[in-house]
């Protein structure tokens, strides 16, 4: 087991950035999230750990010792692919037992390892057989099994789960949850998929063109983004452009003016300054309600556009007085709360609001 | 591995593998280029003035021009119908029909104009026969070999027509139904159709066969030498050879070849506007097939059948001469017997052909595998300046007829230790090698190319170095295309016919082509150990292609078009 | 079964590809290597004495010399001996072989005994004093008459000796005359009867120094005048020319043609293989010639004994049988006939029943006498005159040949078609000088301009111009 470092990482392909000053620090045993959407340079920076890559500026550590122009084979990691690219020549077995042979370890201990690893994974019953034979999650297990065998420092996981339904997904996650606290590795994980990472992780970053956008424990990273991309990647929320005020007197609550009046919000994210910010409310913190019941975060007046019934959960979509578009989940819905076309009044806990950077990308 | 930039070992094996080429393809090509224009130094174009203004090399450059066209054009007229019907219509028994036509490839034409010198004799079993039921005058023969152009002829078009025919399917299959769907929407039907919508989109496709069979029928050695047709620019070339530092000519004649097939094959890649590799990679679009009316199965039948039949007389005169006892002015031998199948493994220089032959074949085709998947690997899995010079290299041999090559070797290497006169066999080695090595690039780019690149990565990452890497995983996963490709390059090495007849020079070290050739011209059993020795080389032949066939299944037709 | 049992088993026996890539890699790897092997070492186990000979027989004739000679050497003296044949090619290749390996090693270059290729080789290897005289006892000598038709059948130093001979004829094919009904040529002049138009077999002598000999005896039997007439004919009459010796009585016996000009054992072995009934060999008498095909050793040889041995053996009376007799015959050639004549004349006398020729020209009587000297001085001149009038403007020449042959063979055009732009003594003269190319190329356009002026005059009927280079 390892802790792993990042420092300054960077790695360009032509002239794109694909990894752009990543600064990471991976502590032994913790199960580490790489979260980010498709081409956010989480592979890349996955690959770089493993090896494929070189790093182009800044140092990657193992436990402080630096990895530069260690080539992959030895640097004694275990890597599960997005294919599981399990070698269709050789058995499951064979395939498990690859990396023990490269690393000469005596045959009866091999065998042993082997058969133990595919046991962990629940795939002992079929050793003998071929990839081809196997099922994705099946393929998946053995994948892992192949990884898990040789013990290695670190074991990197590249979007594992992706090509699975949604069912086996979730049993696999809890699987290698599992398996990862029965052996206390470093895992470092990548995945578009937040749901997982916030289920699974120990920790997670938030990358976004190339960048580290956040760090932190998932409820940390929900509850408190650092600003809007992570707010809008890991969850949906409503986001109100405005200007903070000045501390006033109104003690530890910020005041935020915005085109729907002064939204009271507790917090602001370290980066935000007074001036031009984005207030984030989560769609489930967003209540709708009748007037006389408001919450002190503040109360937005609109037009129920449509609503989704889900069971547990009722969504709706309410239009403000200049068009914009208001998410609220409502849990545990008994009784509709409005009909469609209704006007209702939206309400938040100012604990539920944040004041963010605003949001350069695109008006949002 | 991993990484698609170079370690320094596989940048130092980059080196190497340009260094063969550079000595074993690009030096005796230039070096024929140079003495083909230049004089004692001074550029000059008196060589190509004289190749254009003799009689005797202006009527060879003229017949081979002819020869070649007509070659092509038959083998449309007769590959054409075949493929619309093959690729457009389902009948019983296609896939019989459609295994058979390949059948006439598995011999070399020149073998078979051995045997067909017997048939077609001015008192040969054709004549024989025809005065027989009447239909000829036994006082005036018809002269059916004459010049030798018509004969060299039939012999090719026998031959190509199956190469031909696959260019043509292919090509039909890839044009997609939907395009022709709309022109029929349009209005458009039967030869218009084909016309406008049909042949042109399938041009491409049309067009490089007919290339590959115009080179070939072109530069085609053997066919008239045994024919004795001796007005065609390969046999002077032959002749050239052996007076090589005393006369040019030989290498104004070269570059005329390979001006046209370099010109030619630049076309063609115009023309198809993709890699060569492509085809390897490509899905065959599933074009639509419609079931044929049931009263034209049986002239289909019979037409397709007529042609297999026409093309196995070859063969089947090869197969006669080999058997037979005394076949003197009857249409068939009048005794058979088995002794000079036996003769083959008892005749000194039968038994050190086929030895010389299993030894050349063997070493060039560990070449062949060694360089072929070297450079399909990095070709597949690495980035580095020079690579499509690699590829280009790589293929090149492929636009290089063997005629051109082996003249390029004699020339150029004539004085070193590789001189043909000590020791023909390292370069009889490179040669084959070189002339097969696009066959083994392309089955092993293609096995590289379906095999994912994780399946090396993770190799890697359990702790197996490149090497282990590349012997547990690469390797083996690509293992039918080297196989396949080793096959097919091991038996058309011991079917190489012109660097064969140029380059083996002692008869000690013959391999069995140039022995064929050299046992037709003895006389009394000469032509019928040469047609035992063919009937073996056709068993061979069409065994490796079968094995070929095993390993690679539908994609071995790939292999021969262009 | 125990769980790590079944894991061990899989892995041990678990039909993958990586075994069988590996193992069939090693089956190729073992395949090659002893195919390597077998054709890397052809000399296999040591022989207790052993002998070097350049040859450019064939390997009918080496192989039962050697075992001859090996049986022979094992009863005379219980050893065994190896034959190392050396093959450098033609005749004249053989001797460019010679002369720059002992340029390099005077001494003596490594191989015991020259055999075969002629008489003419050996007249130059004496020339340049390379090879090494020995006597033949007195029991073999007496046996093999000194001349034969003005030739000398052997040194009389003993630097070479006559081991066989052979000479120029026509291979005819009756059943190919017959369904013409008519008869096969027997003449050279018969040969160029135009009624044979498209049924002459003839070779270009560029090609073969055995078809050069053939045309060479014909200008030297009839005289430069006459002798170009014949060969005129006959190319006027040949479909294509035949690119080696052999493919003549091929082409015969394939009744592809009806005859044409053939070294004798050539001939012989075809007949012998169809049967005489239909194909058969005729010497035109008196206008060909019968020369001897030697041996010799050469200087520096490295087994000089065994090197006299084999001269003894190939001279005497066993090896003698070994070229005359026919398969199987007692003494004779076991796997090979090969249709050569004996040296010794008693042998025609002693066993006819034995003999595979049907001739004995040690019985014709002879007054022609070949000039090998002129011959070898003019024979590059001679082959490009016709190459360049005869081969090279074929088209032309059966056109004019067809002209001539509709207007009943005038006589004049006849002379016009052979007439030629040298002289005999111009053609010697310019032999001299036929090692220059930039010489010989302007002669062989000029000749091949000729060819074709002297044609479209015949063509045209004009017979009496186009003469000026005639002697």
């Amino acid at each position: 087991m390892v802790s792993v470092q990042l420092e300054d990482v960077t790695k360009t392909f032509g002239s794109a950035r694909a990894v752009d000053r990543v600064t990471l620090n991976i502590a032994r045993g913790e199960l580490f999230f790489l979260l980010g959407p498709s081409g956010c340079g989480k592979t890349t920076l996955l690959r770089m750990i493993a090896g494929f890559y070189e790093v182009d500026e800044g140092r990657i550590l193992f436990d402080g010792r630096d990895m530069t122009g260690v080539p992959p084979h030895k640097r004694n990691t275990g890597m599960v692919f997005q294919n599981y690219a399990l070698w269709p020549h050789l058995s499951v077995a064979e395939n498990v037992a690859y990396g023990l042979e490269v690393r000469k370890v005596p045959v009866t201990e091999k065998q042993d390892r082997v058969m133990r690893a595919l046991e962990m994974v629940r795939m002992d019953s079929l050793a003998g057989r071929s990839p081809n034979q196997l099922s994705g999650g099946q393929q998946q297990r053995v994948a892992l099994a192949r990884a898990l065998v040789i013990e290695p420092e670190a074991v990197l996981l590249d979007e594992p789960l992706s090509n699975l339904d949604a069912k086996l997904r979730l049993e696999m996650r809890e699987e290698i949850r599992r398996i990862h606290d029965e052996l206390g590795l470093t895992m470092i994980y990548v995945t578009h998929d937040q749901k997982e990472a916030l289920s699974m992780a120990d920790r997670l970053a938030v990358m976004n063109r190339g960048r580290i956008e956040q760090t932190g424990a998932p409820r940390q990273v929900y509850v408190t983004p650092e600003n809007v991309f992570v707010a809008g990647f890991i969850g949906e929320t409503n986001l109100f452009p405005g200007t903070l005020l000045p501390d006033g007197s109104s003690g530890a609550e910020l005041q935020v003016d915005t085109p729907y009046g002064v939204l009271r919000v507790a917090r602001k994210s370290s980066t935000a300054e007074p001036g031009k910010v984005s207030v984030s409310i989560r769609p489930e913190a967003v209540s709708v309600r009748g007037a006389e019941e408001a919450l002190p975060g503040g109360i937005l007046r609109g037009v129920v556009q449509s609503i989704i019934y889900l069971g547990d959960t009722e969504q709706y979509v309410v239009r403000l007085a200049d068009g914009k578009l208001v998410r609220s989940v409502e849990a545990n819905p008994a009784r509709p709360r409005a009909r469609t076309g209704e006007e209702v009044h939206l309400t938040f806990r100012s604990e539920d609001a944040i004041a963010l950077p605003p949001d350069t990308s695109n008006g949002g | 591995m991993g990484s698609k930039t170079l370690t320094p070992a596989s940048a130092v094996f980059l080196v190497l593998l340009f260094g063969v080429f550079a000595v074993f393809l690009v030096y005796p090509v230039g070096y024929v280029l140079e003495s083909a224009f230049y004089r004692e130094g001074v550029f000059t174009l008196e060589f190509f003035r004289l190749m254009f203004t003799n009689p005797v090399h202006r009527e060879a450059i003229i017949n081979s021009t002819m020869l070649a066209i007509t070659v092509a054009a038959v083998t449309t007229v007769i590959a054409l119908p075949i493929s619309f019907v093959m690729v457009r219509r389902d009948f019983p028994g296609k896939p019989l029909l459609n295994g058979l036509l390949l059948v006439p490839m598995v011999m070399p034409p020149f073998v078979g104009a051995v045997g067909m010198q017997q048939l077609l004799a001015k008192f040969g079993s054709v004549n024989l026969l025809l005065i027989r039921i009447g239909l000829m005058s036994p006082r005036d023969p018809f002269d059916w070999l004459g010049t030798g152009f018509w004969a060299v002829v039939l012999l090719s078009v026998l031959h190509l027509y199956p190469i031909m025919y696959l260019n043509v399917a292919a090509a039909l299959a890839n044009v997609d139904p939907s395009l022709e769907e709309a022109g029929r929407n349009m209005g458009a039907s039967g030869f218009r159709l084909f016309r406008s919508v049909t042949f042109p989109l399938m041009l491409p496709g049309y067009f490089a066969g007919a290339i590959i069979v115009f080179i070939w029928a072109f530069t085609d050695l053997g066919t008239p030498l045994i024919f004795n047709y001796s007005r065609v620019v390969p046999v002077r070339i032959f002749e050239a050879v052996s007076d090589i530092h005393e006369n040019p000519m030989g290498f104004a004649l070269v570059v005329l070849v390979l001006a046209m097939t370099v010109v030619f094959f630049a076309i063609s890649k115009k023309v198809l506007g993709s890699s060569n590799y492509q085809m390897m990679a490509r899905g065959h679009v599933q074009g639509s097939s419609s079931p044929l009316p049931r009263r034209w199965v049986p002239v289909v039948w019979v037409s397709i059948a007529a042609v297999i039949g026409c093309a196995l007389v070859p063969h089947a005169s090869v197969v006669l001469s080999a058997i037979a006892d005394t076949w003197f002015m009857t249409i068939l031998p009048s005794s058979y017997t088995t002794v000079y199948i036996g003769r083959v493994f008892t005749h000194p220089l039968t038994l050190s052909s086929i030895r010389n032959s299993l030894f050349l074949s063997s070493l060039s085709t560990l070449v062949d595998v060694a360089l072929g998947v070297t450079i399909a690997y990095f070709l597949a899995r690495k980035r580095f300046i020079g690579r499509d010079v690699l590829d280009g290299l790589a293929m090149l041999p492929l636009a290089l007829p063997g005629l051109v090559l082996a003249f390029g070797y004699v020339a150029a290497f004539s004085g070193s230790f590789l001189d043909i006169k000590r020791n023909p066999m390292p370069l009889l080695i490179i040669a084959y090698a070189i002339r097969r090595l696009p066959y083994m690039v392309r089955a092993a780019y293609a096995g590289l190319q379906q095999t994912s690149e994780t399946l090396e990565e993770a190799s890697l990452n359990l702790g197996a170095g490149p090497l282990r890497t590349l012997r547990r995983i690469t390797l083996p996963l690509v293992f039918a295309n080297i196989v396949a490709g080793s096959v097919l390059a091991f038996s058309f090495a011991m079917l190489e016919v012109s660097d064969s007849l140029i380059l083996a020079a002692k008869e000690e070290f013959y391999p069995i082509t140039k022995a064929i050739y050299a046992m037709s011209l003895r006389v009394a059993d000469g032509p019928y150990v040469a047609s035992a020795m063919g009937l073996l080389g056709m068993v061979l032949l069409a065994t490796s292609l079968i094995v070929a066939g095993r390993f690679l299944g539908k994609r071995l037709g790939e292999l021969f078009r262009a | 079964m125990s769980d790590t049992g079944k894991v061990t088993y899989i892995m041990r026996f678990g039909g993958t590809r990586a075994r069988r890539f590996w193992s069939t890699t090693l089956t190729w790897v073992l395949f090659c290597v002893p195919a390597a092997v077998v054709a890397g070492c052809s000399a296999a186990g040591r022989a207790d004495d052993e002998l070097v000979i350049l040859s450019p027989h064939w390997e009918g004739i080496q192989q039962e010399f050697e075992r001859g000679f090996a049986e022979y050497w094992k009863a005379k003296t219980g050893r065994s001996v190896d034959i190392t044949w050396l093959d450098q090619g033609g005749t004249s290749q053989i001797l460019r072989f010679i002369s720059s390996e002992y340029k390099n090693s005077p001494e003596g270059i490594g191989i015991d005994l020259m055999f075969g290729g002629g008489v003419d080789p050996y007249l130059k290897l004496v020339k340049d004093g390379v090879t090494h005289p020995f006597t033949l006892p007195d029991s073999v000598l007496k046996r093999i008459p000194a001349h034969f038709a003005g030739m000398p059948m052997y040194d009389s130093t003993g630097r070479w000796y006559g081991a066989t001979m052979s000479g120029f004829g026509i291979v005819f094919n009756k059943a190919v005359a017959r369904r013409l009904g008519r008869f096969a040529p027997h003449t050279w002049k018969e040969m160029g009867d135009p009624a044979w138009r498209g049924w002459i077999g003839a070779g270009d002598p560029r090609l073969s120094g055995s078809i050069h000999m053939a045309y060479e005896l014909m200008l030297q039997a009839y005289g430069w005048e006459e002798g170009w007439k014949t060969i005129t004919a006959i190319a006027a009459n040949t479909r294509s020319f035949a690119r080696g010796a052999a493919e003549i009585p091929l082409s015969v016996a394939r009744g592809d043609a009806v005859a044409g000009m053939c070294i004798d054992f050539y001939a012989w072995s075809e007949v012998t293989h169809v049967g005489s009934s239909e194909l058969s060999f005729v010497y035109p008498v008196n206008l060909t010639a019968v020369n001897p095909d030697a041996i010799c050793i050469l200087r520096g040889a490295p087994h000089l004994n065994l090197a006299k041995e084999f001269v003894t053996f190939v001279m005497s009376e066993p090896g003698q049988r070994l070229w005359s007799f026919k398969k199987g015959a007692p003494g004779g050639p076991l796997k090979n006939q090969l249709n050569r004549f004996t040296v010794m004349p008693d042998l025609y006398e002693r066993y006819p029943e034995h003999i595979a020729v049907d001739e004995n020209p040690f019985s014709w009587r002879i007054t022609f006498q070949y000039d090998s000297g002129l011959g070898s001085r003019r024979w590059s001149v001679v082959n490009d005159l016709i190459g360049a009038q005869l081969i090279d403007s074929h088209r032309e020449l059966e056109q004019a040949w067809e002209a001539l042959r509709q207007r009943g063979m005038p006589e004049e055009g006849l002379s016009l078609l052979a007439s030629q732009p040298v002289s005999p003594e111009e053609a010697l003269a310019l032999a001299e000088q036929w090692k220059d190319p930039a010489i010989r190329n302007v002669y062989l356009s000029q000749w091949t301009a000729f060819a074709r002026d002297k044609y479209r005059a015949v063509i045209r009927g004009e017979y009496g111009g186009n003469r000026q280079y005639t002697q």
